[in-house]
């Protein structure tokens, strides 16, 4: 890497750790938007300043509090979004809200994915279903 | 990361002004952007190195035409939806992989049967490939996978270069681009009832009779196999629930009345009985493009379940002989094995994919077979066995004790055998083989349940067509189609679901203007809706998860109704 490309990721990840900041944690609406932006080579930066932001949250006093709200509210949407509106004063801990959210979304237990699953089929579906096949049983 | 969060609309630039064509044409716009969308990523950048229809102002008109005088449904939106199909499968065709582009050219002047082998090195060569599934954490993460990895690049087929893995219409539409090149004939084919839906269905019976056969004469099963057929007899259930996404296959004309369905990414290939059918169904097409003809199959694929079930009742026969021979008094053990080697124990070993690798594997089963020379090592178990059997008999119950050897209980008994005794200790020693001998049969017993599970099932089998399907000319489908993906990836706009169902009876089409009314916050219900929902409530053809949602819609439906009763 050359220096004009490390001057260019390192002001690059200094842009998106702002933009996490500022959007309180809204990490799915920071990869969106660096994918429109189609800047070469961004996408790689993004996903590593994105782990940094999650393992900095983690690491947060705010964070094992959040987990405890969501738990008591059982990862409802709506309950994240209220719980967001009640820490209006406090912004580390609607960081560390959205981020344990995030966090729990892509590790659902098996019971919170088929919810998720189920619910998907009210929704406007794209075409493409594949069939998934079962494999042979041990003998 | 090539995909997008389509729970999220992302922004699609609205440019229908550049698009003086369409001034004519009064759309909401909604349906204009997508359109504007699916029309540049359909767009030759060498026009004119192929041999098709091109878009020109005239077009829509000649299309127009072609329609029955019954037609009065929006005919201008249905010429240009079947135009955007055209390109999609024009540009698709431009892009097509050169060995393909030579299978295509050599299949116009073949034979029949060559043409049939084209067409399985094209399903194999477009074959999705994906893991199999043995829990369900597995399978709900594969359920959710293909649900939320379905962006635009899955579609375009100037994207598949780039980003790779086309879904089920991308490879409908390279299958589609195929037909084109080499001037066959072919239908678009979209499942009612999915094969896949069958088998999964006719593997819970197999391991729900496996699973009660095992308890009945208390053979303990290994836990492994145990958690897979539990697994296994629970997956309609989740296999219900599953959203009912489109899915599209190819029916190709192979000869004056033989035609082949290739669906790769369903993973079925292979050729319906009544195939005069379909020669029908595409003479009385080409008249009406938009016509989408229900083809009801459930009979030819009754026969093939019927089939397999047969196969596991041979096999419970077998199973049932072990058994007896395994709680008899008065075993004799050269008896035994010599009955063994002449049941369908080959078969058995050879299926088993448990831990011995198929080398050894090979060469037991060669043994067994009568390979004159011996393949496997020498036991020394003449004297053992009394001199009794022929040399060829006595070489295939050596081959039978090195399988044995491979297994853990195998070993202890092997060893008794081999085991030189003087006459004093002869008796107890018999007392023990016969111990040893009736562990390793409760092992093989066990292991017999996960084989015959393998043998009767369904669930693998590419030969399985769908019993119900759709069946149309492609190009007004994929034009539909195209629109409805990426509306569902983008905008999610109501607007475009209603337009579209308005001139495509498809059942998916369909289904997605009926959940509108589960979307649906504001307690109304839209005429446009309820209509789709009476149509597919009336459909003669509704697959388990077709049933799932209209029961859902159904309770939404009647809760709003009475509450509009009451107030």
């Amino acid at each position: 890497m050359n220096q004009n490309e490390n001057d260019f990721v390192k002001n690059e990840a200094g842009h998106i750790k702002v933009r996490l900041k500022k959007t309180l944690g809204d990490i799915q609406g920071c990869r969106n938007h660096y994918l429109l932006e189609a800047i070469p080579g961004i996408m790689p930066v993004v996903e590593k300043v994105i782990n940094e932001f999650i393992d900095e949250t983690k690491n947060s006093i705010e964070f094992a509090n959040a987990q405890e709200e969501l738990q008591h509210a059982n990862y409802d949407q709506d309950e994240l979004a209220r719980l967001i509106r009640q820490y209006e004063t406090h912004p580390s801990m609607q960081i560390a809200l959205n981020v344990a959210f995030v966090i729990w979304e892509n590790n659902p237990g098996t019971e919170e994915r088929l919810r998720q699953i189920v619910d998907r089929a009210d929704y406007i579906l794209p075409g493409g279903s594949k069939a998934i096949s079962s494999s042979q049983a041990p003998t | 990361m090539t995909t997008l969060n389509q729970t999220k609309p992302l922004p699609i630039q609205n440019d229908s002004d550049k698009r003086g064509s369409h001034k004519g044409f009064n759309r909401t716009s909604d349906f204009d952007r997508i359109l504007s969308f699916c029309q540049k990523r359909t767009t030759l950048n060498d026009l004119g190195t192929l041999d098709f229809p091109r878009d020109s102002p005239n077009e829509c008109h000649i299309i127009r035409t072609r329609f029955s005088s019954d037609d009065h449904e929006s005919p201008n939106l249905i010429s240009e939806l079947i135009i955007l199909g055209q390109r999609a499968i024009q540009s698709t065709a431009e892009l097509l992989d050169p060995c393909l582009k030579k299978l295509a050219s050599e299949y116009a002047s073949s034979s029949h049967s060559r043409r049939y082998e084209i067409c399985a090195e094209l399903y194999h060569s477009l074959l999705t490939q994906s893991q199999p599934v043995r829990s369900q954490k597995e399978l709900l993460e594969h359920i959710w996978d293909d649900l939320s990895n379905q962006s635009c690049n899955r579609i375009f087929a100037r994207q598949f270069t780039k980003h790779g893995n086309p879904n089920c219409i991308g490879r409908a539409l390279i299958i589609l681009a195929f037909a084109k090149l080499a001037n066959a004939t072919v239908l678009g084919a979209t499942p009612l009832i999915p094969s896949s839906e069958v088998a999964i269905r006719h593997d819970c019976r197999v391991a729900r009779r496996i699973l009660r056969h095992a308890r009945r004469h208390k053979v303990q099963l290994k836990p492994e196999l145990i958690s897979f057929l539990e697994f296994i007899v629970t997956r309609p259930e989740l296999d219900r629930v599953r959203p009912a996404m489109f899915h599209m296959g190819v029916v190709f004309q192979i000869g004056s009345a033989g035609w082949v369905l290739i669906d790769p990414h369903a993973k079925v290939f292979g050729k319906y009985q009544n195939e005069a059918l379909i020669s029908q169904i595409e003479k009385n097409s080409i008249k009406r493009p938009q016509a989408i003809f229900n083809v009801d199959y459930r009979a030819e694929t009754n026969i093939k379940i019927c089939d397999q079930f047969r196969k596991l009742k041979s096999l419970t026969t077998f199973l049932h002989q072990i058994q007896t021979l395994s709680t008899s008094n008065e075993c004799d053990i050269g008896e035994a094995l010599h009955a063994i080697i002449t049941s369908k124990f080959l078969e058995f070993i050879l299926s088993d994919e448990w831990n011995i690798s198929q080398e050894q594997k090979e060469k037991i089963a060669s043994q067994l077979r009568g390979v004159y020379s011996p393949v496997v090592d020498e036991l020394y178990l003449e004297q053992l066995l009394g001199k009794k059997c022929p040399m060829s008999t006595l070489s295939r119950i050596q081959a039978l004790l090195e399988y044995f050897l491979l297994l853990d209980c195998g070993k202890e008994f092997v060893g008794l055998l081999s085991f030189h005794v003087s006459a004093g200790t002869q008796t107890l020693r018999q007392e023990m083989l016969k111990l040893s001998f009736a562990e390793l049969l409760s092992e093989l017993i066990a292991r017999f349940h996960g084989f015959m599970f393998n043998k009767s099932s369904m669930g693998n089998d590419q030969k399985l067509l769908h019993p119900g399907v759709e069946l149309y000319q492609p190009e007004f489908r994929v034009g539909v189609e195209l629109i409805s993906h990426v509306n569902a990836v983008t905008l999610c706009s109501e607007n475009v679901t209603q337009k579209l169902s308005r001139v495509c009876n498809g059942q998916s089409v369909q289904l997605s203007t009926a959940t509108e009314i589960l979307r649906n916050q504001k307690g109304t219900i839209h005429l446009s809706s309820k209509r789709a929902f009476d149509k597919l409530c009336a459909a003669e053809i509704q697959s388990d998860r077709l049933q799932e949602i209209l029961n859902r819609i159904s309770i939404k439906y009647h809760t709003h109704i009475q509450e509009h009763e009451i107030s």
